[in-house]
């Protein structure tokens, strides 16, 4: 028996050696990414312009993954893959963890690394997405899957309440008036509310920036760390206002949890309510199911707070992040891949085939021409509403550290309101008190 | 004879190389890993000089009086619990070097914890409540290396060898691998968390600030962690209760003689080989509202409105409890099952020769003979109770709905494992709080296991 020990730890001590050394010559850049679910399209389209950009470059290896399917989660795993030094070389963040990003150190600022001819063609791309990631005068990262959220209302309900079924409701006072006429028919429509929104403060981040008011201080936290939240502003009060009108009043009504913008729409495709406000990135999947339910769908813009509320919408989505920790080699190869993703070509077939927008006006004008927005007018709703966006501080959208807590007490200020009817302004004040600790606390880590 | 000698070397060669080939198949599949284990490994022994220094550095600028007090604390709490649990009342000499060893070792020992708070609560400017606790603490560091050194004393005063291993060398090498695995994924990681309570931090940010027990004093004030505080015992109270109440009866009921009992009892324990997360959906599904839950859906049809179950504090409580009870009733019942087969059959014959009715019977008999169930059951029932929920909480209330204005008061169905877990994942959150809250979470629930052994199990009978 020792024999046999003794061969097996000597052929042990062989394979330590026989192991082959790393192949030196191409470059390996690798790229993590949500889209890898099961029946999920998009990766399959993400990985053939991979493919598209080897086939070009074929000293470059790209190794698309997605290891989880969620933001939060590739969040958390490349960071802490960061902190041991292993991190992926492209990683994509969802819009709310853009200062998170820039504060943690782990990620180049795009602008260090793209050639000028790269950074040159970020003209043709929408102003309000690039703003969304430039923080301090520099863009950090490049952006790449755009959503914002659109008004769908049920056509049918709108006829049947009296309403003009191709005139959707603009403002929140709008909203009122189509509310009070369809809660009137409530019985015979067989729904619960008028409206459902899914509680979460992206909407009204998308409102403060309607109204041309920022949401915390230091130019949206863009010209230095934000120290203090603008929730008591008179934006924010005549938002939540609104919040309060709509509960009171029984017009609205929510799944329950917080932040689930599917079991939004589900309740809106499952007629039990008349409006609602969801993501342009459901939108295909809405329209799919509105055939099968039975009823005509309306989109429509994004409701306005007033009528001279027009200073646009802010970016939702995610942006694509180059790790410090790539050799020099490797983050050009990285710039080189990201700018070949998000080219006009690219662009085009992204939003074709994941019904995310367009981020390249080029792109948008070649879709136009080819009368791809007249086969889908409901696309071009929302992309006009984005393209009409100025790009000015208030619609670039706050970038905050701890956003997601800064975030959650919003929707707990929102639920108070809606839930247990707490006056708005109490319910703000609260929540101000409670983001401004939860910022200082941030600084003093950040700052010291 | 010979024939069984050569089968048995014949498999036991084939056990070792099978056993040697499992092994390297391990090696060679795992190299890199291990090797980045190995690596590792070295990199913290190359830091230990550093460590050793800065440690040095620490006491060196110490002022004097947070090096005398808790050494002093040490060496009288070592000395005095030495005297109580290990002195030797008839050799005086013995007692006294025992005592001295003791105190000695106290005086060292506390240094552990006091050096890992940098001895910050002995500063000048610590408020009281700090230093307060700091006391506490080096006092309970000083048992730390005195418990194993206990053992050793009455060792040496029991006389003869018996029952100890002959040859430690060898003892150790056996435990190695269990010490080291237990070392490197238990014992480290708790030691850093602990390290990481002490800090401000806020994940992925790789800045750090100590803060003392800063973490620890802003749980006390938090009024939202005294709410999850609040919670948690509710629920837990709740789902223990509940639980096990219907899990004996649901258990009494399928252990009757009917037919198809085991489909039955199949069926009952089923709901057990769900995750929490499953459960969760499952009563999404029927709890959620604007309509579209089963639940809401009927009542609206037959009343014409729902309870806010998801939004209303109560209501969102008991579905929680609801959703937690049903997922751990299978496992519960699984045990009563099992138990109330072991249930002999003569006794309760005999007492209902004597006249006992079927109640008398249950209470006089069953009850007793299933208490070591039932302590079992209780002990894992609260340990799910405090960390098991977490699946169902986060599919159906995220914590919520929120108490007061913007949740000022915490969230109704914010426990301490759901607000643990969402201050240390959620990017950008406090870390260190969250660590704080994870220490304060083992040392509730660690004293309350030991509370159940030390009260309840005196109650529980084992049979003879």
């Amino acid at each position: 028996m020792s024999r046999i020990l003794r061969i097996i730890v000597l052929l042990l001590t062989l394979s330590l050696f026989v192991l082959p050394a790393a192949a030196q010559e191409p470059v390996t850049i690798s790229f993590v990414h949500i889209f890898g679910g099961e029946n999920d399209t998009r990766g399959a389209v993400v990985q053939g312009i991979a493919d598209a950009f080897m086939a070009e470059n074929p000293n470059v290896i790209v190794e698309v993954s997605s290891p989880s399917l969620d933001y939060t989660e590739l969040f958390n795993n490349s960071l802490l893959a960061a902190e041991q030094g292993n991190s992926p070389t492209i990683v994509q963040i969802e819009e709310g963890l853009t200062q998170l990003a820039a504060d943690s150190g782990y990620f180049t600022p795009i602008a260090q690394i793209a050639s000028a001819e790269q950074l040159a063609s970020l003209d043709d791309m929408l102003d309000v997405v690039v703003a969304y990631y430039t923080i301090g005068g520099e863009l950090y990262s490049v952006p790449w899957n755009a959503s914002n959220p659109v008004l769908y209302y049920n056509k049918d309900m709108f006829t049947a309440a009296g309403l003009d079924p191709e005139v959707a409701p603009q403002t929140f006072d709008d909203i009122l008036a189509a509310c009070a006429a369809i809660d009137a028919v409530k019985t015979e429509l067989e729904i619960t509310s008028c409206m459902n929104i899914p509680m979460t403060a992206w909407l009204v981040e998308q409102w403060m920036a309607m109204q041309n008011a920022e949401l915390v201080n230091n130019g949206n936290g863009r010209t230095e760390r934000t120290t203090e939240v603008y929730f008591e502003s008179p934006e924010m009060v005549e938002i939540a206002e609104w919040y309060a009108l709509m509960a009171s009043s029984g017009y609205l009504t929510y799944s329950g949890t917080p932040n689930d913008l599917n079991a939004e729409g589900t309740t809106f495709l499952g007629k039990q309510t008349a409006i609602t406000i969801n993501s342009t990135a459901g939108l295909t999947l809405i329209q799919r199911f509105s055939t099968l339910q039975g009823f005509e769908l309306g989109v429509a813009r994004m409701p306005l707070p007033d009528a001279d509320a027009t200073n646009g919408v802010t970016m939702g989505g995610a942006s694509l992040w180059v790790s410090s920790s790539a050799t020099p080699e490797q983050a050009q190869a990285a710039s080189d891949f990201l700018f070949f993703l998000t080219n006009t070509a690219n662009d085009q077939v992204w939003h074709q085939n994941s019904g995310y927008f367009p981020i390249r006006a080029s792109s948008i004008d070649a879709l136009t021409e080819a009368g791809w927005f007249e086969t889908n007018p409901n696309f071009a709703i929302a992309i006009d509403q984005l393209r009409e966006s100025v790009g000015n501080i208030a619609n670039a959208g706050a970038v905050v550290g701890p956003s997601t807590e800064v975030r959650g007490i919003l929707v707990e200020a929102l639920q108070s309101i809606v839930d247990s009817g707490t006056a708005p302004a109490e319910a703000l004040a609260v929540a101000k008190q409670r983001a401004d600790a939860v910022l200082a606390d941030y600084n003093a880590v950040v700052g010291g | 004879m010979d024939s069984e000698l050569r089968f048995e070397r014949f498999w036991t060669r084939a056990g070792a190389v099978i056993a040697a080939a499992l092994i390297g198949y391990f090696v060679v599949s795992e190299l890199s890993g291990l090797l980045r284990l190995l690596e590792w490994l070295g990199q913290g022994i190359a830091t230990l000089p550093s460590a050793l220094s800065v440690l040095l550095a620490h006491y060196a600028s110490l002022p004097l009086s947070a090096l005398i007090l808790p050494v002093c604390i040490g060496g009288v709490v070592g000395g005095i619990s030495t005297a109580l649990v290990a002195g030797d009342a008839r050799h005086a000499a013995a007692h006294r070097r025992n005592i001295v060893i003791g105190a000695g070792m106290g005086a060292l020992s506390g240094q552990i914890l006091t050096a890992a708070l940098r001895h910050c609560t002995y500063a000048l400017e610590a408020p009281l409540g700090e230093t307060v606790a700091g006391v506490i603490l080096t006092s309970v560091s000083a048992l730390i290396l005195l418990l194993p050194i206990w053992t050793l004393m009455r060792r040496r005063r029991s006389e003869g060898t018996s029952g100890y291993f002959r040859r430690p060398l060898l003892a150790y090498g056996l435990l190695a691998p269990t010490l080291l695995s237990l070392g490197l994924f238990l014992y480290f990681p708790a030691a850093q968390m602990v390290a990481l309570s002490l800090n401000l931090r806020r994940f992925p940010l790789p800045q750090e600030r100590f803060v003392c027990l800063g973490n620890y004093s802003a749980l006390t004030v938090d009024p939202i962690y005294q709410t999850s505080l609040l919670t948690t015992v509710f629920i837990t109270v709740a789902v223990v209760l509940i639980s096990l109440a219907l899990s004996l009866g649901i258990a009494v009921l399928a252990s009757q003689k009917i037919r198809y009992a085991v489909v039955y009892r199949v069926i009952l324990i089923s709901p057990f080989a769900l995750s929490p997360i499953v459960t969760g959906v499952l009563f999404l599904a029927l709890f959620r509202e604007g309509g579209t839950g089963i639940l809401s859906f009927l009542a609206l049809q037959i009343f014409g409105s729902a309870p806010s179950w998801l939004r209303d504090p109560t209501l969102a409580r008991w579905v929680i409890i609801g959703a937690s009870v049903w997922n751990i009733l299978g496992f519960n019942i699984l045990f009563y099952i099992a138990g109330l087969q072991n249930v002999p059959k003569d006794l309760l014959e005999a007492a209902q020769i004597d006249g006992a009715t079927a109640i008398q019977r249950f209470a006089r008999i069953t009850f007793p003979l299933l208490s070591p169930y039932t302590f079992f059951l209780l002990i894992t029932n609260v340990t799910y109770a405090f960390y098991g929920v977490y699946g169902a909480i986060d599919t159906l209330t995220q914590g919520g709905p929120p108490i007061g204005a913007a949740g000022q008061f915490g969230g109704a169905t914010n426990v301490l494992i759901y607000k643990l877990y969402e201050d240390g994942f959620s990017p950008g959150s406090p870390l260190g709080l969250a660590a704080a809250q994870a220490v304060v979470l083992f040392v509730v629930v660690a004293g309350l296991t030991f509370l159940q052994f030390q009260f309840v199990e005196r109650r529980v009978t084992y049979g003879e």
